[in-house]
């Protein structure tokens, strides 16, 4: 055994010993605003070729090139190649800075790695300014509506920015801010996520074949990076629509070397609904949110950058009651429930092989219900506070080290501090200036603390095979409970022509975390609560095999990917248990120990470049779910099981000042527990006959297996056109979308209503959008 | 929680409902047996069948043929009376274990068996008005009353598993709005029995519990209520003015304390026309052996109180 890891060793080190090879190193930014890039392609030739990572940063180590002097270049989609001849004897750094194409019929952009060449097996990206111009319900671009348009992802209940992925549930998905991870990504109610476009450079899902610097979640990584400011000029975007008026200011601090980027939206809707409400009735009912994205990023020196990020969010439900016992009476009522995120980055180069980013963030997710009552003319008051939330100090550090052409080792170390806190209840009342009561209840906080340690080896053995195998370890501690996680991490891909070729991937997962909440569209919040001794961690196993193929003339890629997952110590709510925000006795509500499977083949056509963008998505796929107490123990489909998923996405760039896109989207439906018999029992209850009588009769329904029946299928035209001017004053753009062209009623939901004249029972379905039209402005200056 | 839901209002507002076609499996009847049995009352049974979803008729079962057992041994034979009931000439016994056997010609016969726990043994019985403040306040006022109280203290016996239920009545003396006469309010209580039995979010009017919280001991569990009655148009008027409340308190079998869980779940999520209602379907429990029901046997206090006229200074 010792011989073959000799020789393994000898074997992968091998390029490192006895090559002789140059290095360049160096960032790729945008020309006109200074913003790294991230995934673009720095190339000689296909032999020679790397992309920038998350930062923009690329190291390349050069091999087989026949001059000293040779031609390097860069390329990104959406921008001009840019090439620079280099003597690699002399140069050690190049920095390139693209220009963004503007020129529509420049369609193709040449030396882009493509999908065939990459370790990514189960991951997809959508250029950020496709989002911008994709239609959708309130006019306004949504990275998680857009995310549940590709294969594998389903958005739940319609119009939610839920992303239910592989047959996984929303707590399953590690959301990604400039790294740190938010636990609440919703505004409305959850029909708006609090990703502003506007801010935000990069885009990109992980479905499976997981790197090993991710872990945390079971079933899905959404990496979203925002811009680092503008370090050259100053400009911003304002934009006013139905759902919110935004605007994002960019510049420089000191040009070229710190600049800042500012962003902010809010829900003008209470400026009509509380005059309306208070005129109408008395009361004051309102309700807004709004979100701010800042960062600044100031760059020391070639060798050392930093970062500053922040992120703040809040939905904010009011209701205001005057009157309430007596003219000096007054109840306010609010909720309050959002994120906060701040972190610190510092990216340093070692060498030209060797890349630096530290992280230190904190992030945190809470849900506050205020109500106070007081009166104006005595000293009688009462307080009623709740709060759930949950919030972490992180500290990351992680090394990309370019140790030879074929072997890249990235690793890093990951601290982090969790504190929960369920549900906790303040209450106090005071009479004539006597505190008659003043507690607080409910369940304590507990403080977690979790160590992760990752490497991933990207290694690649001639031109015909690359590899990225990795290892996620993690160790968990939390109020006496002790975790330890391995977590293989393999993708393997064997590329049999330059165009196409074949990948096969392991995953294991772990996740320490679960979410309480409910599929209404109510306001009740989430609350997050950890694995402890009595509920295990999740865990799961995923299997893929995928075959990839690019069309270089067209620059369409084509992916098959199939996956196969198992999940154990699932839970679910007991048949029957109701969420109501209050987490109290969690434990009481749900059954632990399930188990989860999962298998489907996705098809993805995507053409990112040229005249005419988009993609074509098919999933065949099923999920399901098995519990010792549910379903007679029976495996029974996922809530959100859907066989059939087609999309069309598509965008079409008429001239300069004209683009209309369009999306068709098709699902099979979504299953549900239907009644399918009943019967009386005589039941105590009331008889208002006028005699005292504790006899009642009552229905009860007989119902099929959990989950057996399948609703209407969905489907659903949208259609939008953007409008762009120059005007004195910038550039602004008109968009007029519709939502639901064809008025599909669309099931939301399925109920059983008894007709109290026949006694006969009927079963109803519940749309909620109807066809929507909607513009908005916005004006880029 | 009513404030919040103003934005899915207005969304259901512009949406709409559609009743839908459905074509269902061949749906399986099977016989319903309804049999609660309590000592000083004769075996009183109920026989009907399951009907298919789309059926709107009850249809009782008339040609059965229904034994009873105890120790293996046959007692009697239960007699047709009308709609469905049967009558047996004995009443059943404190401690007894019974077996009932019912042959009909177009099922399958049925059978189950249940027992009647020992007389509750109560100490102490205490009402006070306007007693216990909420636990959640709202933005609606006469949410925000204090409850009425109704203590019970009693003692459990330590040699056996024991489960109570409570259920009340009020009965209204003034008769100023017609139709207004009795009211079974729903329940609450802060007490850690009940709230092990994880029934509270289920808006119940009835209580069960067990007794693996306090075997043996001589406890006093406090019941929450508010005085209240819905008029025959849904609206809730909150009653200051004197009343009686009758009581249930049941010493119950196992059997009747999981049919009495699952009924509370059951009915709270049938309402799936109600939009706070959504937890997931809950299938009945029934101790019918190839059927459907409840064979069930408890014993009983039945009482009353006199409430009298009581006014809450806000």
């Amino acid at each position: 055994m010792k011989k073959i890891t000799a020789l393994l060793i000898i074997f992968l080190f091998s390029a490192t010993i006895f090559s002789q090879n140059y290095t360049l190193n160096g960032y790729v930014s945008d020309v006109t605003t200074g913003e790294k890039l991230v995934n673009a392609t720095v190339f000689i030739d296909y032999k020679n070729a790397v992309s920038t990572n998350e930062y923009g940063y690329y190291s390349l180590i050069i091999k087989g090139v026949s001059s000293d002097t040779v031609k390097l270049a860069a390329s990104l989609i959406g921008y001009e190649k840019q090439e620079k001849i280099i003597d690699l004897k002399t140069t050690k750094s190049v920095n390139f800075q693209l220009q963004s194409n503007t020129n529509i019929d420049t369609i193709i952009i040449t030396g882009q790695i493509p999908i065939t060449q990459n370790t990514d097996i189960g991951t997809v990206s959508i250029p950020v300014n496709q989002l911008k111009i994709m239609p959708t319900i309130g006019a306004e671009s949504d990275v998680f509506k857009s995310l549940q348009l590709m294969p594998g992802v389903q958005e739940g209940s319609e119009g939610k920015s839920n992303l239910f992925v592989r047959g996984g549930a929303p707590d399953e998905n590690l959301i990604l801010l400039d790294d740190v991870s938010l636990y609440y990504v919703s505004h409305l109610g959850g029909f708006l996520s609090v990703f502003n476009t506007d801010a935000l450079s990069s885009v990109k899902l992980h479905k499976g074949g997981f790197p090993a610097r991710y872990g945390s979640r079971l079933s899905s990584v959404i990496d979203i990076r925002m811009k680092d400011g503008d370090m050259k000029n100053y400009h911003g975007n304002f934009a006013i629509g139905l759902l919110n008026t935004k605007i994002l200011i960019e510049g420089p601090i000191i040009k070229d070397k710190a600049s800042f980027l500012f962003s902010a939206r809010f829900l003008p809707i209470n400026l009509i609904v509380k005059p309306f409400t208070y005129f109408n009735s008395g009361q004051m009912i309102g309700y807004n949110f709004y979100d701010i994205n800042a960062k600044i990023n100031y760059k020391i020196n070639d060798k050392n950058q930093l970062f500053f990020s922040f992120y703040t969010g809040d939905d904010n439900l009011s209701v205001t009651i005057p009157k309430v016992f007596a003219d000096d009476d007054i109840i306010r009522y609010n909720q309050k429930w959002g994120n906060k995120l701040v972190a610190f980055r510092w990216n340093h180069i070692f060498s030209q092989k060797l890349f630096l980013n530290t992280t230190a963030s904190y992030t945190r997710f809470r849900y506050l219900n205020k109500l106070t009552s007081e009166n104006k003319s005595d000293t009688n008051s009462f307080k009623y506070d709740f709060f759930t939330g949950i919030l972490d100090y992180s500290v990351k550090s992680t090394i990309d080290y370019n140790i030879s052409k074929n072997y890249k080792l990235k690793t890093g170390v990951n601290s982090i501090y969790h504190n929960f806190s369920p549900g906790l209840t303040y209450f106090k009342i005071t009479n004539s200036d006597t505190v008659q009561t003043d507690t607080t209840t409910g369940i304590k906080q507990f403080s977690g603390f979790e160590n992760i340690f990752f490497v991933e080896n990207n290694i690649s053995i001639g031109r015909f095979f690359t590899s990225n195998l990795g290892l996620h370890l993690s160790y968990y501690i939390l109020d006496g409970a002790k975790f330890t996680s391995y977590e293989p991490r393999i993708v393997l891909n064997f590329i049999l022509h330059q165009n196409f070729s074949f990948k096969a991937s392991y995953s294991e997962m772990n996740q320490y975390v679960h979410l309480l909440t409910n599929n209404t569209i109510s306001l009740i919040p989430d609350v997050w609560v950890p694995s402890d001794k009595n509920i295990k961690p999740s865990r799961s196993k995923q299997y893929s095999l995928g075959f990839f193929k690019y069309f270089p003339k067209k620059s369409i890629e084509l992916s098959i990917v199939s996956y196969y997952k198992l999940s154990n110590n699932l839970i679910s709510y007991k048949e029957g248990a109701v969420f109501i925000g209050n987490a109290e006795n969690w434990q009481d509500k749900i059954e632990t120990g399930g188990n989860g499977t999962s298998y489907g083949v996705e098809f993805l056509l995507q053409k990112s470049q040229g005249r005419t963008t988009g993609w074509v998505s098919y999933t065949y796929a099923k999920s399901l779910r098995q519990f010792k107490n549910i379903n007679c123990g029976e495996p029974y489909p996922f809530k959100y099981d859907r066989t059939h998923d087609f999309s069309i996405v598509l965008n079409h760039k008429i001239n300069d000042k004209i683009t209309i896109s369009g999306d068709w989207v098709f699902g099979s439906g979504y299953p549900y527990t239907m009644p399918i018999g009943r019967y009386d029992i005589i039941d105590d209850g009331t008889n208002h006959s006028g005699v005292v009588s504790f006899e009642q009769n009552q229905n009860i329904f007989i119902y099929a297996d959990r989950n057996s029946f399948r609703m209407r299928a969905y489907h659903r035209l949208d259609l939008a056109t953007n409008f762009t001017k120059k005007v004195k004053r910038g550039i602004r753009t008109w968009t007029i979308s519709i939502y639901n062209v064809y008025n599909r009623q669309n099931p939301y939901f399925y109920y059983t209503k008894i007709d109290k004249n026949t006694n006969k029972i009927h079963l109803y379905q519940q749309s909620l959008f109807p066809i929507i039209p909607l513009i908005s402005y916005s004006l880029k200056f | 929680m009513k404030k919040i839901k103003f934005l899915v209002l207005i969304l259901f507002s512009i949406s709409c409902q559609k009743q839908l076609e459905i074509i269902l499996p061949e749906f399986e009847q099977k016989p319903v047996v309804n049999c609660l049995f309590t000592p000083d009352t004769n075996f009183i049974l109920n026989l009907s069948h399951s009907i298919s979803i789309n059926d709107s008729v009850k249809l009782n079962i008339e040609n059965a043929k229904c034994y009873l057992f105890s120790n293996e041994l046959l007692i009697d034979s239960l007699s047709y009376i009308s709609d469905g009931f049967y009558k047996s000439n004995i009443k059943p016994e404190q401690g007894k274990y019974y077996e009932l056997k019912v042959i009909t010609p177009d099922f399958d016969e049925v059978s189950s068996m249940s027992y009647i726990p020992a007389n509750l043994q109560i100490v102490n019985i205490e009402q006070e008005n306007f007693s216990v403040s909420p636990p959640v306040y709202s933005s609606e006022p006469f949410e925000n009353l204090p409850y009425n109280r109704l203590s019970f203290t009693f003692t459990d016996n330590a040699n056996t598993d024991n489960y109570y239920e409570l259920k009340i009545i009020l009965k209204r003396f003034w008769v100023d709005i017609e139709g207004l006469y009795f009211e079974n309010p729903l329940l609450y209580s802060y007490d850690e029995i009940i709230k092990n039995e994880d029934i509270l979010d289920y808006e119940p009017n009835l209580f069960v519990f067990s007794d693996s919280l306090f075997n043996g001991q001589t406890k006093t569990i406090d019941f929450l209520y508010k005085p209240h009655w819905i008029t025959w148009d849904g609206n809730v008027i909150y009653w200051y003015g004197e009343y009686r409340l009758y009581y249930k308190f049941r010493a119950i079998s196992k059997q009747m304390y999981d049919y009495r869980k699952s009924l509370i779940k059951h009915l709270y999520n049938q309402q799936s026309d109600n939009f706070e209602s959504f937890g997931d379907p809950v299938q009945m429990y029934s101790n019918i052996i190839n059927g459907y029901g409840i064979f069930a046997g408890y014993s009983e206090v039945y009482d009353s109180i006199f409430v009298e006229n009581s006014e809450y200074e806000f």
